[in-house]
């Protein structure tokens, strides 16, 4: 059977390559896959010896696109290890330079990212015929694309317009964190910035401006795209609410904490969709990794806390090997990626996926439904009730600027943390030990995209992209447009997801980045 | 204070004006490298290493009060390969870049057309760690393919502290020795395509390169450098790190490097030495010279914990002594400038300076007072 390789994948974040299996050359289903993260980099040894403080600053360089999605599991790892609560102001400045990533970044994906997928932009006359026949537009895999001109360049010019949005949401984040991608103002306990009543109104001003993007556009155009008779989920084409489908299984940490219970006051809820019922119960403790699959030594089932991981290559920057080996020999093994699993009962490991999809099915606001058409439609609908909130949260801050941002407190010898969030993109934590000295001892990263594009785990058992993609027909092989369109519905992130050991070749690190 | 939407235009507008480019100067942009069979515009090849992307998101928000990115990119730009905005995926990809490649005369710029290429991240020596795509069947290491582009590339842009010093990729290395390039060995080879370059010999050509650090690049400074590039056919004057000193966005009467500067990297009173010299005291210098705080410094009034909304940060940390850059000055995210807007120090913000634009850069730990780091 023919295999199509795709390499690189485009917009995405990081170096994304995934081998297809295809039965045939042309309508053909894809049979097997392997998504093969290709970048490896250095975070989790920086992290060992490092000083607490700065694991907010330099977690942040795992990912540009959610920065401060790290730097929120880095302060709450920082908070929960000390026994400390950020200040209520502190928390609200926290949750709205997070809330306005998440809006920069879920929009950022479903037109920057992921339009160019679904229209024929180089067609659109929106911004003048031909303007649009050109790079970084064109050229494109070809393929089924279903809109008409008149869509296309309502979308097009909604691509425009959601470049100014997203913009307008890194504003926001950069009023209360000075600046972004890369925050300044995570220091646990809160946050340090003060923001003033101008600042209040400027992002009130901002976030309204958003929030009519979104309603007006956004929701229109996935609807459009993706709703019930949406151009991919209706007529005679294949139908993508019943293409891509992973797992079925959902996973979320919970995000945006509202109360001294920084569990259960979450608006995005923390728990999981099991394959029949949600369950608002998630045991970081059942969390494991594999590597069996993954160019790493060291055992399987491990849980973060006690995960030890070896590249199989040993690094040596001073003399690089003179033959390319871009392939480390480690028979079965193909990506940089680990295989993270969820204990479901406490002991059967299960392949979860973790999204804006499992957060919104979760949360009680989504029907538990899985395919690219639901991963497409949801991201408007979660960007909705952030914006709606972000404006309570606006009010709330409003009624409390000459109280306290942060709370100091000292960093605990021989601390120990699993810091839980959700970056943008699905469940996110980082796993922290500090040692007697108050330095960093352990830290440790699972990023979404682990989650969403291992490899193979110990058992055999297919990551949730590489589940959604096998069985999906592809029309042309040479150019299989609907394998990207699986791929892109789960917003992956491969800077986020590699994991890196000490140059000492022995104590590790895991980190995923 | 509410602000409105013209507020908000008329303030980004003056970002642009305090910049010294205006719409005009956009629409207008020469063609010094144009593309004579094609869209008119230079081609751009921007290849990302060990990075997070934060470099290309910050280019995204770029925007001088009339143009957005988008404008740049419809008007003053072809770029044909960027990982995170084309739509070209696998052999189509890659096929855009060699498709600029070979059509480049072998001796870059001497006939158009020729293109500019942007590295942002780090690159990495180590075989594997870092593969960019596949051309046919030969996975393309991002350092051997670079190599092959840089050859015949007008201009070389490096971006983002990763691209120019090796920036997180450091951490764990030689912190805080002088070294301007990212020599140190850390375990996974990141450094600067300088630094790889210099070391072993290969061919790396100053004259056409610049560096432009930040963690991330301010928008600002890489698109008004390109503008620089395309309206003066030449690169802006460069420090002792190839940072652009200074901008001339508008040469006057068409004759290049003439026209008002704008200040990027420059001495201004000091150290008497450094990359940055000769001093020019019309330059906005360091952070701190230009730090509202600075008045607090100079009177001995110092901060106990950073957070502290009123006295001077560099007891718990701040870099701002060491650090060039206009961040005060210029703002980031369209939030104001002449500080008024946002940076990390900013009051408001009340953190650090970490001196994302220095060689030394990252500096751990970072919440803490250094001595001896070299500027």
């Amino acid at each position: 059977m023919p295999t199509t390789i795709i390499d690189p994948i485009p917009r995405i974040e990081g170096h994304m390559k995934v081998t297809l299996t295809i039965d045939n050359t042309t309508n053909g289903t894809v049979t097997d896959a392997q998504m093969v993260g290709n970048m490896y980099r250095g975070f989790e040894n920086f992290m060992i010896g490092q000083e607490p403080l700065d694991a907010p600053l330099i977690t942040q360089r795992i990912c540009g696109v959610c920065p401060v999605s790290h730097a929120v599991a880095a302060v709450t790892a920082m908070d929960v290890a000390a026994k400390v609560q950020p200040t209520p102001k502190g928390r609200l400045i926290n949750n709205l330079i997070h809330g306005a990533e998440f809006l920069h970044s879920h929009i950022l994906h479903s037109y920057t990212l992921n339009l160019q997928d679904y229209i024929d932009m180089p067609s659109s006359t929106v911004l003048g015929a031909g303007t649009l026949n050109q790079g970084p537009w064109a050229p494109i895999y070809g393929g089924d694309r279903r809109p008409s001109l008149a869509d296309t360049n309502t979308l097009c010019a909604h691509y425009v317009a959601a470049l100014t949005a997203r913009r307008k949401a890194h504003t926001i984040c950069a009023i209360l964190g000075g600046k972004q991608p890369h925050a300044a103002s995570f220091i646990g306990g809160g946050n340090s910035a003060t923001p003033s009543s101008s600042d209040i109104s400027t992002m009130t001003s901002l976030l309204n401006d958003i929030k009519a993007f979104i309603t007006g556009s956004y929701i229109p155009d996935m609807n459009l795209l993706f709703g019930p008779s949406g151009y991919y989920t209706s007529g005679s084409l294949p139908n993508y609410s019943t293409i891509g489908a992973g797992s079925g299984k959902l996973l979320s940490y919970g995000v945006f904490p509202q109360g001294t219970d920084s569990v259960n006051t979450c608006l995005l809820k923390r728990g999981i969709y099991d394959g029949s019922s949600t369950v608002l119960i998630m045991d970081q403790n059942n969390i494991v990794e594999d590597v069996l699959h993954a160019w790493y030594t060291g055992a399987d089932n491990l849980q973060p806390f006690n995960g030890v991981t070896n590249p199989i290559i040993t690094p040596d920057a001073a003399t690089p090997p003179s033959t390319p080996n871009p392939f480390p020999g480690k028979t079965g093994a193909y990506t940089w990626g680990k295989a993270p699993r969820y204990k479901t009962n406490g002991t059967t490991k299960d392949v979860y996926e973790v999204g804006p999809l499992a957060r919104m099915v979760i949360t009680g606001d989504y029907p538990a439904q899985f395919s690219v058409a639901d991963r497409g439609l949801v991201r408007p609908l979660e960007s909705l009730k952030v914006a709606n909130a972000m404006l309570g949260w606006l009010t709330d801050l409003s009624g409390m600027l000459s109280e306290p941002s942060f709370i100091s407190y000292d960093i605990p010898a021989n601390g120990i943390a699993a810091g839980l969030t959700e970056a943008i993109r699905g469940a996110l934590g980082h796993w922290v030990k500090y040692d007697s000295s108050k330095k960093i001892s352990h830290y440790q990263v699972i990023t979404p995209t682990c989650w969403n594009a291992s490899p193979l785990d110990a058992d055999g058992v297919h990551g949730t992209i590489e589940q959604a993609l096998i069985g999906t027909p592809v029309a042309n092989a040479a150019q299989p447009i609907e394998a990207v369109r699986v791929i892109h519905s789960f917003d992956p992130c491969m800077a986020c997801s590699i994991h890196v050991i000490r140059d000492d070749g022995k104590t590790i690190s895991k980190f995923i980045v | 204070m509410k602000i409105s939407r013209r507020d908000f235009l008329r303030m980004a507008a003056y970002a642009a004006a305090a910049a010294g480019v205006t719409e005009f100067d956009l629409g207008k942009l020469n063609q010094a490298l144009a593309d004579a069979g094609g869209t008119g515009k230079p081609p751009v090849l921007w290849f990302e290493g060990l990075g997070d992307q934060g470099c290309i998101v910050s280019t995204a928000n770029y925007f001088d009060g009339v143009n957005g990115i988008e404008g740049v990119l419809l008007n003053n730009i072809e770029l044909r390969y960027n990982q995170v905005l084309m739509g070209a995926a696998g052999q189509l990809a890659i096929d855009q870049s060699n498709a600029v490649y070979n059509g480049a005369p072998t001796t870059p710029g001497t006939v158009p057309p020729s293109y500019i290429l942007i590295l942002t991240g780090a690159i990495s020596n180590l075989n594997g760690y870092c593969i960019i795509g596949q051309d046919n069947a030969t996975q393309l290491e991002l350092i051997e393919y670079f190599k092959m582009l840089e050859a015949r590339a007008k201009y070389v842009i490096c971006a983002g502290a990763c691209a120019c010093f090796g920036g997180v990729n450091r951490i764990g290395g030689l912190q805080y020795n002088n070294d301007p390039e990212a020599l140190v060995p850390n375990h996974a080879g990141g450094a600067s395509f300088g630094g790889y370059a210099v070391t072993r010999n290969q061919n790396w050509v100053p004259s056409k390169s610049i560096i432009i650090p930040g963690c991330p690049v301010h928008p600002d400074w890489l698109i008004l450098t390109i503008v620089h590039i395309l309206t003066n056919g030449s690169l802006p004057l460069k420090d002792g790190y190839l940072r652009p000193r200074y901008l001339q966005l508008s040469p006057i009467g068409g004759v290049p490097n003439t026209g008002p500067k704008t200040y990027l990297f420059q001495n201004k009173t000091g150290p008497a030495s450094g990359p940055s010299n000769p001093l020019d005291p019309l330059a906005l210098g360091t952070i701190h010279e230009q730090c509202p705080r600075k008045a607090k410094h100079d009177a001995g009034q110092f901060a106990a914990s950073v957070g502290d909304d009123t006295n001077c940060l560099e007891s718990v940390g701040c870099r701002g002594k060491e650090t060039y850059g206009d961040c005060p000055t210029r703002g980031w995210n369209s939030t104001g400038t002449n500080k008024t807007g946002k940076w990390c120090n900013a009051p408001g913000i009340n953190h650090l300076c970490i001196g994302c634009t220095q060689p030394m850069f990252p500096a751990v730990p970072m919440n803490r007072k250094i001595n001896n780091i070299i500027p």
